[in-house]
C-alpha cells in the first residue's frame, strides 16, 4: 500500500476537530456549566498553532514510500501530537484560570475552577493515536528493530504520564476531582477489583465444573447451557433486586441452623441418588424424570446456599485483607508485593534466557516466587477472616449476616456477578473440551491413562486456550457490570459514576469511568500473560513455535 | 502371544461386530487383520486392550486372560499406535514418547535414556527433535514418533491400527520398510489392522481376512495369494494375485549363476534384493528374456531369465509347502 491511509485518516480527524471544535470548557466549579474555548481563542501565543502544523504534517509524510523512515516520522508526529494536544491547552488553561473571574462574569460562585476537556481535545487525541497507529504499522511491516517499535508505541504516553505526575495537567477537571477524592478513589478501586476477583474465582470453579458436566453428560448439556444463557438475559439491575429479599432473610438465620439445613439437604440428595441408582434404571418415562429432578434440585439447593455464603464471606474477607490497616495485614501485603515483583521478574528473565540449564533453574525459581505469592495470599486471607470473625461472641449466636450475607451491600453484588460470569465460562469450557480431537483422547486411553489422568494431562491442557478466552471475556464484562452494583449500596467505582449522573458532573463520571476502563484493559493484559504462561507452545495460536 | 477364543462382540442395537473369532498371533510375529470397512477388524483389535468390552469368549495375552488385569494396567503393557497418530499436540516429542514410562513410574534418568534410544531407533535425531512440538514435524516424522511412543515402555505386544495411513504412498513405503527392519531386531508380537492388501502382504507374517465379523481365512501371505479359500478372498486379494506372489520373492533366491554371455547383456541391471515382481517388470519393459543381477556394490552376481523365473517360483512354492508340512508334522508329534 503506497499511501498510509490510516495516518491520513488520523491526520484529518485531528486537524479538523482541533480547528472546528472547542478544545476545553472553562468551568467555575464541579456543577455549573462553563464557556467553551476554541484553539484560536487561546490568545497571545503562536505556540498553539504548532498543533495545526503537527496535525496536518502526517498528510505529507503519508505520501512517502513505505519504509522505516516513514514509520518513524509518523510515529514521532503521532506521539508529539498526543502529548501536545493535552499539554498546550493545559498551558493555555493556566492563563484562563488565572483570569477565571473575568471570563465567567459576575455572580458565579468560583470553587475549584477547572478545565473540562471537550470534543476537540478528545477527537484530537483519537486522531493523534490513529496517526501513531499508522506509523507503528509501517514499522512492523518494514521490520524495524523491537526497541524502536517499543519506543514509538509508548513514548508519547510516557511523556503524558510524566507531565501528569509533575502537575502540568492539574487544571483539568478530572485531575481536580481526583485530587479532591484520591483517598476515596483508591478504596473504591480496591472494592471494584475485589468484586471482579472474587466473582471470577468462584465463577471459575462453578463454570468449569458445569462445563465439564455438560461435556460429559449429553442429556444434561442442553439444560445447563440453556440455564446459564437465561441468567445472562436477566438485566443486572433486576438480578440485584431479585436477590435482595431472599438474601436479607438468609442473613437473619443462625449459621448453625443453615449448616444443618445444608447437611440435611445433601443427605436427601444422596438418598435420592441412591434410590435412582437402585430402582431408577427400571423406572420408565415420567417416574424416572421425577426422581432425576428430585436428585438435581436437592443437590442444587445446598450447592447454591453454600456458594452464596462462600461468595459473600470471601468478598468481605478479601476486601479486609487488602484494605485493613492492621499491621499484620499491611506486612503481608508488602510480602505479597515483593513475591509478585520477584515472580514476574524471574518469569521475564526465563523468556530472555537462551541457555537451557539456566533457563530451567530460572523457571523453577519463578515457580517458587508464584508459590510464595499464593502462600502469602492464603495466610493474608486466613488472618483477615480471623479479624472479620473476631467481633462474633460465640458460635451459637453467629448469624449468616455475621458471615457477610445481606440483602443490600456487596453480598448480592458478588453473587450476581458470579452468576453473570457463568455463561462465558461454562460455554467456553464446554466448547474447549468438546473440540479436543477424539483421536488424541483415544490414544491416551489406549496407552493406559486413567480418566483423571486423561483429564489433567490431555483434555484440560488442550481446552485451556478456549477456557482462558472465556475467563478474559467474563472478566472484562464483570468490570462493566460491577459498576452497576452501586445502586444496591455495594460500593465500587460505580459510586462515582452514579454520583456524577445524579449531579450531572462529567468530571465525577470520568473519575469512575477512566479507572474502570484501565482496569478492564489491565485485567485483560494480565490474563493474556497468564495464558502465555499456562498454554503449551505446541498449541498456541500465535506462538513462536512456527512449523519448520 | 495373543489368542482369541470364540470372541463375540455385540454393539447396542443388536449389531454383531465380531462373531466367534478364533485367532492366534504367534510370539514375535506380525498378524494383519484385513477386510472391508465395517468387517470388525478394528473392533477386534480394540477388544485386546479392552478399549471396548467383549460380549463373550476369551482373549489371552501371553497366556493370561486379559480380564485378569485392570484395564489401565493392561493397556500400559500393550503398545498402541493409531492411524490419526493421536500425538499429544501440547507435549514435546520427548514428552509424547515418555508418556507410558512415566505412567509406569520410571525414574527420570531411565525415561530420558529410553526416549533418546527410541527416537534414534525410528530414525529421528534426539538432540534436534526431542524438544520440538508435533506440529513442527512432517507427517512422516509424526508417524515415526507415534511408533516410538507405542514402543515406549518396551511392551512385548503391540496393536497398530493403520499406523502408516495418514501419509503419502512414498513415505508410507519408507516407514513400512523401516518398521520391518526394527521388527527384525525387537521381534514384538504385533496385531496390525489395515484395509490395504498390499500393506498386509508386505507387513504380515500372517494375514487374517475378515468379513462381517467373521474370520474368512487366516494364512501366510503366499498361501493367501496362492490358495484363496473362496470368491470373496479371491476378489479381495485382487486379480493380480500371482503377480503379488512374485512380490514376496527376492531376485537373489531365484537367479542363476552368471555365464560368459551375461556381461554382454546391456542396459538396466536389477539389484539382488529387488522383488521378483519388479524384476519381471524390468524384463517385460526391456523386451529381452534375460537381465543381469548386481549386488549392493554394483558387482555382477547373477542373471535372471523369464523361464528361470517361472521355474524358480514354482520350486520355491513347492519347497515352502513341504517345509510347512514337515513343521506341522513335527508339531503334531510334539503334541502326541
Amino acid at each position: 500500500m503506497p499511501v498510509n491511509r490510516v495516518a491520513v485518516l488520523g491526520s484529518l480527524i485531528a486537524g479538523l476537530s482541533l480547528f472546528f471544535l472547542p478544545l476545553v470548557e472553562l468551568k467555575p466549579n464541579r456543577l455549573a456549566s462553563g464557556i467553551p474555548f476554541f484553539l484560536l481563542q487561546f490568545e497571545g501565543d503562536v505556540r498553539y498553532l504548532a498543533l495545526f502544523v503537527l496535525a496536518l504534517l502526517p498528510l505529507v509524510v503519508a505520501l512517502r514510500r513505505a519504509d522505516v523512515v516513514r514509520g518513524a516520522l509518523l510515529a514521532g508526529l503521532g506521539n508529539a501530537l498526543l502529548f501536545l494536544t493535552l499539554y498546550l491547552p493545559a498551558v493555555a488553561g493556566e492563563v484562563l484560570l488565572a483570569d477565571a473571574a473575568a471570563w465567567l462574569g459576575e455572580g458565579v460562585r468560583l470553587s475549584n475552577p477547572r478545565l473540562l476537556p471537550s470534543a476537540g481535545l478528545a477527537l484530537g487525541l483519537f486522531g493523534a493515536y490513529t496517526v501513531l497507529y499508522g506509523g507503528l504499522r509501517d514499522l512492523v511491516v518494514a521490520g524495524a528493530p523491537r526497541s524502536l517499535r517499543v519506543a514509538a508505541a509508548w513514548g508519547g504516553l510516557l511523556l503524558v504520564v510524566l507531565a501528569a505526575l509533575s502537575g502540568r495537567f492539574d487544571v483539568y477537571s478530572v485531575v481536580v476531582e481526583f485530587q479532591a477524592r484520591g483517598q476515596q478513589l483508591a478504596q473504591r478501586t480496591v472494592e471494584h477489583v475485589m468484586f471482579v476477583a472474587v466473582a471470577l474465582s468462584i465463577g471459575l470453579v462453578l463454570g468449569v465444573g458445569l462445563g465439564l458436566w455438560a461435556h460429559r453428560d449429553r442429556r444434561a448439556s442442553p439444560v445447563i447451557l440453556y440455564l446459564v444463557g437465561i441468567i445472562q438475559t436477566v438485566p443486572s439491575l433486576a438480578l440485584f433486586g431479585v436477590l435482595l429479599v431472599p438474601l436479607a432473610r438468609l442473613g437473619d438465620q443462625l449459621a448453625t441452623s443453615v449448616a444443618l439445613a445444608l447437611v440435611a439437604s445433601l443427605a436427601l440428595a444422596a438418598a435420592a441418588l441412591a434410590l435412582y441408582r437402585t430402582i431408577g434404571q427400571r423406572l420408565r418415562g415420567a417416574a424416572r424424570q421425577v426422581v432425576l429432578l428430585l436428585v438435581t434440585v436437592s443437590a442444587a439447593v445446598p450447592v447454591a446456599l453454600f456458594t452464596v455464603v462462600v461468595a459473600s464471606f470471601s468478598f468481605r474477607v478479601s476486601l479486609l485483607a487488602f484494605t485493613s490497616a492492621a499491621p499484620a495485614l499491611a506486612n503481608l501485603r508488602s510480602a505479597m508485593l515483593v513475591a509478585l515483583i520477584a515472580a514476574v521478574g524471574l518469569q521475564l528473565a526465563v523468556r530472555r534466557q537462551r541457555v537451557d540449564t539456566a533457563r530451567r533453574s530460572l523457571a523453577r525459581a519463578a515457580w517458587v516466587g508464584w508459590g510464595a505469592l499464593a502462600v502469602t495470599l492464603v495466610v493474608a486471607l486466613v488472618t483477615a477472616s480471623q479479624l472479620f470473625l473476631a467481633r462474633v461472641e460465640s458460635a451459637a449466636t453467629l448469624t449468616v449476616r455475621d458471615l457477610g450475607v445481606s440483602g443490600i451491600g456487596p453480598a448480592p453484588a458478588v453473587i450476581a456477578l458470579t452468576l453473570y460470569s457463568l455463561l462465558p465460562l461454562v460455554r467456553n469450557t464446554y466448547a474447549g473440551l468438546t473440540n479436543v480431537d477424539p483421536a488424541v483422547i483415544d490414544s491416551g486411553r489406549g496407552m493406559g491413562m486413567s480418566a483423571p489422568q486423561r483429564f489433567m494431562q490431555i483434555e484440560l491442557p488442550l481446552a485451556l486456550p478456549v477456557i482462558m478466552a472465556g475467563v478474559r471475556n467474563a472478566s472484562v464484562a464483570l468490570v462493566g457490570i460491577a459498576a452497576i452494583a452501586t445502586v444496591i449500596g455495594a460500593g465500587g467505582l460505580g459510586d462515582f459514576i452514579l454520583g456524577g449522573i445524579i449531579n450531572t458532573s462529567i468530571d465525577q463520571i470520568l473519575l469512575g469511568a477512566i479507572p474502570a476502563v484501565l482496569l478492564a484493559v489491565l485485567l485483560d493484559a494480565v490474563l493474556r500473560a497468564t495464558e502465555q504462561l499456562l498454554v503449551s507452545p505446541g498449541i498456541r495460536v500465535s506462538g513462536e513455535a512456527a512449523p519448520s | 502371544m495373543i489368542e482369541f477364543e470364540g470372541v463375540v462382540k455385540d454393539f447396542p442395537g443388536g449389531v454383531r461386530a465380531v462373531d466367534a473369532l478364533d485367532l492366534t498371533v504367534e510370539k514375535g510375529e506380525i498378524s494383519v487383520l484385513i477386510g472391508p470397512s465395517g468387517c470388525g477388524k478394528t473392533t477386534s483389535m480394540r477388544l485386546v486392550n479392552r478399549l471396548i468390552p467383549l460380549t463373550s469368549g476369551r482373549i489371552t495375552v501371553d497366556g493370561r486372560d486379559n480380564l485378569e488385569f485392570a484395564p489401565e494396567e493392561l493397556r500400559r503393557k500393550i503398545g498402541y499406535a493409531i492411524q490419526q497418530i493421536g500425538l499429544f499436540p501440547h507435549m514435546t516429542v520427548g514428552q509424547n514418547v515418555a508418556v507410558v514410562p512415566r505412567l509406569l513410574g520410571w525414574e527420570e534418568q531411565r525415561v530420558r535414556q529410553r526416549v533418546d534410544g527410541l527416537l534414534e531407533l525410528v530414525g529421528l535425531d534426539p538432540d534436534v527433535q526431542r524438544d520440538v512440538y508435533p506440529r513442527q514435524l512432517s507427517g512422516g516424522q509424526q508417524q515415526r514418533v507415534g511408533v516410538a511412543r507405542a514402543l515406549g515402555a518396551d511392551p512385548p505386544i503391540m496393536l497398530m491400527d493403520e499406523p502408516f495411513g495418514a501419509v503419502d504412498p512414498i513415505t508410507r513405503a519408507v516407514l513400512q520398510d523401516e518398521f520391518l527392519q526394527i521388527q527384525a531386531t525387537i521381534a514384538k508380537t504385533v496385531l496390525f489392522v489395515t484395509h490395504d492388501i498390499d500393506e498386509a502382504i508386505k507387513m504380515g507374517d500372517r494375514i487374517a481376512v475378515m468379513r462381517t465379523g467373521r474370520l474368512v481365512q487366516y494364512a501366510t501371505p503366499d498361501e493367501l495369494l496362492a490358495q484363496p479359500v473362496d470368491d470373496f478372498v479371491r476378489a479381495f486379494v485382487g486379480g493380480d494375485r500371482h503377480l503379488k506372489r512374485l512380490g514376496l520373492v527376492r531376485v537373489r533366491d531365484v537367479m542363476a549363476e552368471p555365464d560368459e554371455r551375461t556381461p554382454e547383456l546391456d542396459g538396466e541391471a536389477v539389484l539382488e534384493h529387488t522383488s521378483v515382481r519388479d524384476a519381471l517388470s524390468v524384463l517385460v519393459g526391456r523386451g529381452f528374456d534375460a537381465t543381469p543381477v548386481v549386488d549392493a556394490q554394483g558387482r555382477l552376481c547373477g542373471v535372471i531369465t523369464l523361464n528361470g523365473l517361472r521355474a524358480a517360483v514354482r520350486r520355491a512354492a513347492r519347497e515352502r509347502a513341504s517345509e510347512e508340512r514337515a513343521s506341522e508334522e513335527r508339531a503334531a508329534e510334539g503334541e502326541a
